[in-house]
């Protein structure tokens, strides 16, 4: 039952989000058309296209129309490379999951257990010197811990490769140690800040678990600090499922900036592109996926919360 | 007063309050040394036309010089030019992306926070259904969304900054008042009959800017690097301007040549961004104190 | 005249069931009740939790709309719609809330706090101030001293004069006190409801008192009505309520109040010697404990020495900052690192130094158990309690979970927890603050201990229930051959249910001996305050003898007797000597005049 409220809750959101992006060019001072015609068109010309796109059409009309293609799949084709949106976007959305599948699992379980190690030795050197480095984490500009990272592991001390992609352009490839020397500098960029930040958020929320009386309770009771840690654990979870959720997609941020610095050709890279180049229908649908792909990760973090804290589902 | 009044009188101290002794540990250093680097910043920036060279002056004689060579504190960039003085000059850019957006949305998400948390039901489902919208989108992505519509520049930036900025604003700020608005003494001003402007500014606004303003420092830095990070993708300021995001990417290239001063201007925003994000945490800590 | 009227006042709340968005149920929180208020009466509304009291006066004050009934205020209508019938409303009446640390905005001094009343009614600045210092002045904090403290500096007590100045500042005819006394110590109490007492004389006011101590309201009010349910069971004169209850469930909550007569329960002490044959169970030895926070150190426990013998009740009497709580945690070792812990412990014969928290560790649930005071923040709220109990089982005793379950399903049994068996997979959140209470005890009990150890264990919970818990605790000693150190500021509950009594002032034990002997003729200065603190159920309003002054702070050196600036019998030696430790007839007293 709460399952199916929060999606029928996430639906108004996921359309929100839809016009969103629609409206947004259309907000834009300037012709849309101006990059597909380069200022090359006749004014006949320029009409017959402003009817063949709709952009005569009043605004709602245009609207669902749009939807109505996207719901099919159609994204429209690119005012730069003509060629169609779609399969464009879903090689670089495929491009972009290869540091992903890496960066996430990665961000959360070094996020959770450094904030949970800050947090039991808070009083202790260990922890306040952990806290102060973490929260240092999250003023590393990635663009720039990319370049440095590449700058001493590439160029000065050659360990690793510079650029590219190397046999990670196939998944096949991306399991491979090559591979792998190959995502290590633009996934360890991408990581550092989200770590800095989930340890911080991980710290606060077993700390507050940890003063609350039940753990004195238990210490009371005689059970093993093993299994007060482990239940201060489960008590702190629920909470930190949504800043988890935001975290991870939060990371398409660094991604952007990460992709745009090892030439990665992926989602961001794509979406940087087609601002540049005005190229409508490429921003429109870019936004778009990764909006909804924002939204769908956000809706799994709260039914997971719900899942395990009864509670919140009243 | 009547004599049993008088024996009843609590003749008792006052009670520990804390004697204002600062709190001189590392965490306080820390912060002092970044109130410096951002008072030396400024303080450079203020005498840049005496310390520093033309930033755009051009010399294709010496590109891409090391650091510390003639005449050159932080060496050249690929055009020949000054990177020292194009870091000067690039100073409050960077301070503008950390301050101005972060002001601003402060002044507009605080208000529609504390009227979303105090001025009744329909205000706050408005408002928050709206920033909920916001939230559906990760932060660059508006940015990015933003920018796409007005186009790029510097101004435009900030705009874009600053309504990135709104809705978590908004979002702290109400939940911070909501829970203010729930205690008693809250009550108690409405019984007595005081009406919400009221009690909204003397009661409710002094206990809710604590925490918004701890979240809101800790925001300055961040915000500095999404700025140098919007310039960096090219979506900001144009060049020549020395920008330091802009000079990182301009640099990029020359990493293989001179990987030392490719770092610079990356490494002044991490630095800048660490300033200030020390100094929120250490005056998150003073401000905590107030009303305990 | 009448002051404030209610007809017929119904109030519902929507809740919506877990699960399901349709379906909505209703709790009838008040259900056609009607109230009449005279002028200048104190009239008492006494009820536990979820009577509906508190909705009520809420109502009443037209804070909250009903869903029915109507509202008269000095013969007129009233319609909390109207904003001119609102400001009638806010001018006539006033309600003072049960203290708490946010009853007063955390920033603001007092002159201030109790000045943005008239100010927001349009008073200027200045005679604002005026006016907020006379109101200080009236309710005992004089201006000087106090206008310019924040809440954080001042105690439970004056900040509920705080309250209370913040109401009377703006002239109301009636006013409202929504549990007034009820976070308070018992000598505080005594101040407050004497202070009430006098500004009801001297400002003519009319007062009605809501509280769930029948004690509180008897003291005060002239008429009362008890509720139950969201209706009002019966209504009269207070004494006659009190003499002759009509209704059963009157009856139940007088009879509910630990009384400090001479309880039917506890045995009475033979007189003389008494024979020493069982081996005592738990001995402490100069007990000390103190707190380093930077610079300073606070002394909580100065040295106490306890002794305890099996199916024994040893209640450790004290107000807060006693150190009595302190006292139980250090005996398991339960305090934290910042804790300097002296002196030694020994259960069972098994001795121990006070500073080992690596030997006390093995004291914990296997020798001794302890009870907490708040059921709910005692269990772990994500998971089952029957789990709960097992895991503990399980460490106790080394058994696996099959057995482990079998011992649990027992243990709930013992504690008398009802339909144990379909309880047994719910959360603590599902359950009422007894069943928690209950859990809380049976996971006490797990490890097989010798010794209780009981912090405030009823203090949290309605009257009612309160009796029956302690009753459970009661049987359990006696059944079991185990011990218990009941640690309580309530002296009527010290009085039900122990065998000795110890009370504390200050992180000393000033008096202990046989329960009888202590809480009949105590001979104490303090003790003999507090017991007169209490009012027992009674009617008349005579002042009461309070306790001025405030404990001592901690964490200042204690050259004399630490009671000595609150003492009336206190002399120059008090103040400069410790006070000797004399033993006359079966108890212990640490006064000069024992």
């Amino acid at each position: 039952m709460y399952v199916i409220l929060r999606i029928a809750a996430a639906v108004p959101t996921l359309l929100g989000v839809t016009l969103f992006a629609f409206l947004l060019i259309h907000m834009a001072p300037g012709d849309p058309l101006a990059t597909l015609t380069q200022g090359y068109a006749s004014q006949e010309v320029l009409a017959h296209l402003r009817s063949f796109y709709g952009f005569d059409l009043p605004l709602p009309v245009q609207y669902l129309h749009w939807l109505g293609h996207v719901v099919v799949g159609d994204l429209g084709e690119s005012f730069s490379s003509g060629r169609s949106v779609a399969p464009e976007l879903v090689s670089a959305l495929n491009e972009s999951l290869k540091i992903l599948a890496l960066a996430v699992p990665i961000t959360v379980i070094a996020g959770w257990w450094l904030g949970d190690l800050a947090a039991w030795r808070a009083n202790k050197p260990l922890g306040r010197g952990l806290t102060v480095v973490l929260g240092s984490f999250v003023s590393v500009p990635s663009y720039w811990l990319g370049l440095v990272l590449v700058a001493l592991f590439g160029v000065i001390l050659n360990w690793l490769p510079v650029m590219g992609m190397g046999p990670t352009t196939t998944w096949a490839g991306w399991l491979t140690l090559k591979g792998l020397g190959y995502l290590v500098l633009p996934v360890a960029a991408l990581v550092i800040a989200p770590i800095g930040i989930l340890a911080r958020s991980t710290k606060t929320a077993i700390e507050t678990v940890i003063e609350s009386d039940f753990p004195e309770a238990l210490r009371a009771r005689g059970m093993p600090p093993r299994y007060i840690r482990a239940r201060v654990a489960r008590n702190a979870l629920p909470g930190l499922f949504s800043i988890y959720g935001l975290q991870i997609s939060y990371m398409f941020s660094g991604l952007v900036l990460v992709e745009a610095i090892f030439a990665w050709p992926g989602l961001g890279t794509y979406l940087t592109l087609a601002i540049t180049a005005r190229d409508i229908p490429s921003i429109q649908a870019g936004i778009l996926l990764s909006a909804v792909v924002f939204v769908l990760l956000n809706l799994t973090a709260d039914l997971l919360q719900g899942s395990l804290d009864r509670r919140t589902r009243r | 007063m009547t004599a049993t009044a008088a024996a009843d009188i609590d003749a008792s101290p006052p009670r520990p309050r804390r004697p204002r002794q600062p709190v001189r540990d590392g965490q306080f250093w820390l912060a002092l040394i970044s109130a410096g680097w951002v008072g030396l910043l400024v303080v450079l920036f203020l005498f840049r036309d005496v310390i520093a060279v033309d930033p755009s002056a051009v010399d294709a004689l010496k590109r891409l010089a090391w650091p510390l060579s003639a005449g050159h504190w932080l060496g050249t960039d690929a055009l020949g030019r000054d990177v020292f003085a194009r870091i000067v000059y690039g100073t409050p850019y960077s301070l503008a992306f950390g301050l101005v957006p972060t002001a601003i949305a402060t002044v507009i998400g605080g208000g529609l926070g504390l009227l979303a948390g105090y001025g009744g039901r329909f205000a706050n489902i408005l408002i928050m259904r709206f920033m909920d919208i916001f939230y559906a989108f990760p932060p660059i992505l508006i940015a990015l969304a933003i920018i796409s519509a007005l186009g790029s520049g510097f101004l435009n930036c900030i705009v874009a900054l600053i309504i990135v900025l709104v809705p978590p604003i908004t979002r702290v700020t109400e939940s911070a008042t909501a829970r203010i608005a729930g205690l008693p003494f809250i009550e108690a001003a409405e019984l007595a009959g005081a009406d919400g402007s009221r009690i909204a500014a003397v009661q409710i606004l002094p206990n809710v800017l604590p925490p918004v303003l701890a979240y809101v420092t800790s925001i300055i830095g961040i915000m500095i690097i999404y700025g140098a990070g919007l310039s960096f993708l090219g979506l900001g300021v144009a060049t020549p301007t020395p920008e330091w995001g802009l000079m990182l990417n301009e640099l990029r290239t020359a990493m293989f040549i001179n990987p030392i001063v490719a770092a610079l201007p990356g490494a002044f925003i991490f630095v800048t961004s660490l300033a200030f994000s020390t100094l929120g945490v250490a005056l998150e800590r003073r401000w905590s104190h107030v009303g305990r | 005249m009448i002051a404030l009227e209610a007809r017929s006042i119904s109030k519902r709340f929507v809740t919506r069931r877990a699960g399901s968005p349709w379906a909505r149920s209703y709790v009838e929180a008040l259900k056609a009740v009607s109230v009449t208020i005279a002028e200048g009466e104190t009239f008492g509304i006494v009820g536990e939790s979820g009577s509906g009291k508190s909705t009520l006066a809420r109502i009443m004050i037209g804070a909250t709309p009903a869903s029915a009934g109507d509202l008269r205020l000095f013969g007129e209508g009233f319609d909390r719609r109207a904003r001119a019938h609102r400001r009638r409303m806010t001018e006539a009446v006033q309600m003072v809330l049960q203290d708490s640390t946010t009853t007063l905005n955390p920033l603001l001094s007092l002159t201030d706090a109790v000045a943005f009343g008239p100010w927001a009614r349009g008073t200027d600045r200045q005679g604002a101030r005026r006016a907020a210092e006379a109101a200080l002045d009236r309710v005992g904090l004089p201006p000087a001293q106090f206008g310019r403290r924040r809440p954080s500096e001042i105690s439970g007590g004056q900040r509920q004069r705080v309250n209370l100045a913040r109401a009377i500042v703006l002239n109301p005819k009636v006013l409202f006190l929504d549990e007034p006394v009820s976070a308070l110590d018992k000598t505080v109490q005594a101040q407050i409801l004497n202070l009430l007492n006098e500004l009801r004389r001297d400002l003519g006011l009319t007062m009605v008192l809501i509280s769930h101590d029948l004690d509180v309201i008897s003291y005060l009010c002239g008429r009362t009505a008890v509720m139950r349910g969201g209706e009002i069971v019966e209504e009269g004169p207070t004494a006659e309520l009190i003499a002759s209850p009509r209704h059963e469930y009157t009856r139940s909550l007088i009879d509910a109040l630990p009384h400090l007569g001479p309880s039917p329960a506890s045995p009475a002490a033979p007189a003389g010697g008494v024979a020493l044959a069982e081996a005592p169970l738990l001995e402490v030895n100069d007990l000390k404990v103190s707190f380093r926070q930077g610079a300073a150190v606070t002394a909580a426990v100065r040295g106490i020495s306890l002794s305890l013998k099996p199916r024994e009740v040893l209640a450790v009497v004290g107000e807060s900052g006693s150190g009595k709580s302190v006292t139980l945690r250090a005996l398991l070792g339960l305090l934290p690192p910042t804790a300097a812990v002296a002196g030694s412990i020994a259960v069972r014969g098994k001795g121990a130094n006070a500073g080992d928290t690596a030997a006390l560790a093995a004291f914990r649930g296997r020798i001794a158990g302890m009870v907490f005071q708040d059921p709910f923040a005692s269990l772990d709220p994500m998971a089952p309690i029957g789990r709960q109990l097992e895991d503990v089982i399980m460490a106790q005793r080394g058994v696996g979970r099959r057995r482990a379950r079998e011992v649990a399903l027992s243990l709930l049994d013992r504690v008398h927890l009802a339909a144990a068996v379909e309880r047994y997979e719910a959360m603590s959140y599902e359950l009422s603050g007894g069943q928690r209470q209950r859990v809380g005890i049976a996971l006490a009990l797990a490890g097989e201990p010798a010794v209780l150890l009981a912090d405030e264990p009823t203090t949290a919970l309605d009257v009612s229930v309160q009796a029956r818990i302690l009753e459970l605790l009661r049987r359990l000693c006696d059944e079991g051959g185990i011990g218990l150190v009941l640690v309580t500021h309530d002296l009527a509950v010290a009085r039900e249910m122990a065998d000795r009594v110890a009370v504390m002032y200050a992180g000393r034990i000033v008096e202990e001996g046989d329960a009888n002997v202590v809480l009949d003729a105590p001979v104490h200065p303090y003790s003999k305050a507090l017991l007169q603190s209490y009012l027992g159920v009674r009617h008349g309003i005579v002042p009461l003898p309070a306790l001025g002054g405030a404990p001592p702070r901690l964490d200042e050196e204690q050259r004399g007797c630490a009671f000595a600036d609150r003492c009336v019998v206190a002399i120059e030696r008090c103040r400069s000597l410790p006070p000797p430790s004399i033993v006359t007839r079966g108890r212990r007293c640490e006064c000069v005049f024992a």
